[in-house]
């Protein structure tokens, strides 16, 4: 078990999705989600934002992103990581886990205690992608830390 | 609300910082948003249409014992998230097996 950050930029993507954390395809591990902050870093304005965290269970076209272990002792992530989307994952309608309007000139944070983390099965290509459905064409970034057992 | 299970904070520079306790619904594992300062559970909802917070009693799933989200709620049945892990887990392994062998 062990702790992986990652950071998930949307920058030229004309999909919803930001970012998204995926099973292997072929070694596939358990993930949980306990700490995300979310915020935007291109020009301010005065937009609303709907940030949603999905289940999908493929996970699309994307230019993938080397999430980093917290610990350097611990082993590379068997999970993939992506940003950029060209393809959508496959998301899972119903499946919306976590939902939040703010502004774009707001930042959030949210963190899980134990019992509180978003879990994504050691399913093949199954994640869990974060997006901006309302606004699918502004810079979002998203920083979250993930464990993998 | 004695044990939330999550905690979220925003911070807007033209308006108060927001923090609130959040529950994981223990069915589908979705994040619910609480009222602070309520003695009784209060969910907080999001209205899409509006884009405003609406009060809705809390829930507790009295099978699992387990604080849930007013769609399971709904629902009305008990499968708690481990099952649901468990069945699709199971049911990728199965497929894979298939597929190897065939």
């Amino acid at each position: 078990m062990a702790n992986y950050a990652v950071n998930l930029h949307r920058t030229a993507s004309t999909t919803a999705s930001v970012g998204s954390v995926a099973a292997n395809a072929t070694r596939p591990r358990r993930g949980e989600f306990y700490d995300i902050l979310f915020g935007t870093d291109g020009t301010v304005g005065e937009n609303p934002f709907l940030y949603v965290i999905q289940r999908f269970t493929a996970a699309g076209t994307s230019t993938a992103v080397t999430p980093q272990p917290c610990d350097p002792a611990d082993a590379a992530t068997e999970s993939t990581a992506g940003q950029n989307h060209t393809v959508e994952p496959t998301y899972t309608a119903g499946q919306i886990l976590f939902e939040w309007a703010i502004n774009q000139r707001a930042s959030a944070r949210w963190f899980a205690t134990e019992h509180g983390r978003l879990i994504y099965p050691a399913t093949a290509s199954n994640g869990l992608g974060i997006a901006t459905p309302t606004a699918p064409a502004v810079l979002v970034t998203t920083h979250l830390w993930y464990t993998e057992r | 609300m004695r044990k939330p299970t999550g905690y979220t904070v925003v911070t807007d520079p033209d308006a108060p910082t927001v923090e609130r306790d959040t529950v994981t619904c223990g069915h589908c594992q979705r994040v619910v948003f609480v009222k602070p300062g309520t003695v009784a559970t209060v969910y907080l909802v999001l209205d899409r249409a509006t884009r405003r917070w609406q009060e809705e009693p809390g829930a507790l799933c009295r099978v699992c014992m387990r604080s849930i989200c007013l769609l399971c709620h709904d629902d009305g049945r008990c499968t708690p998230w481990e099952r649901r892990l468990a069945q699709m887990e199971s049911r990728d392994r199965l497929y894979r097996t298939i597929s190897a062998q065939g």
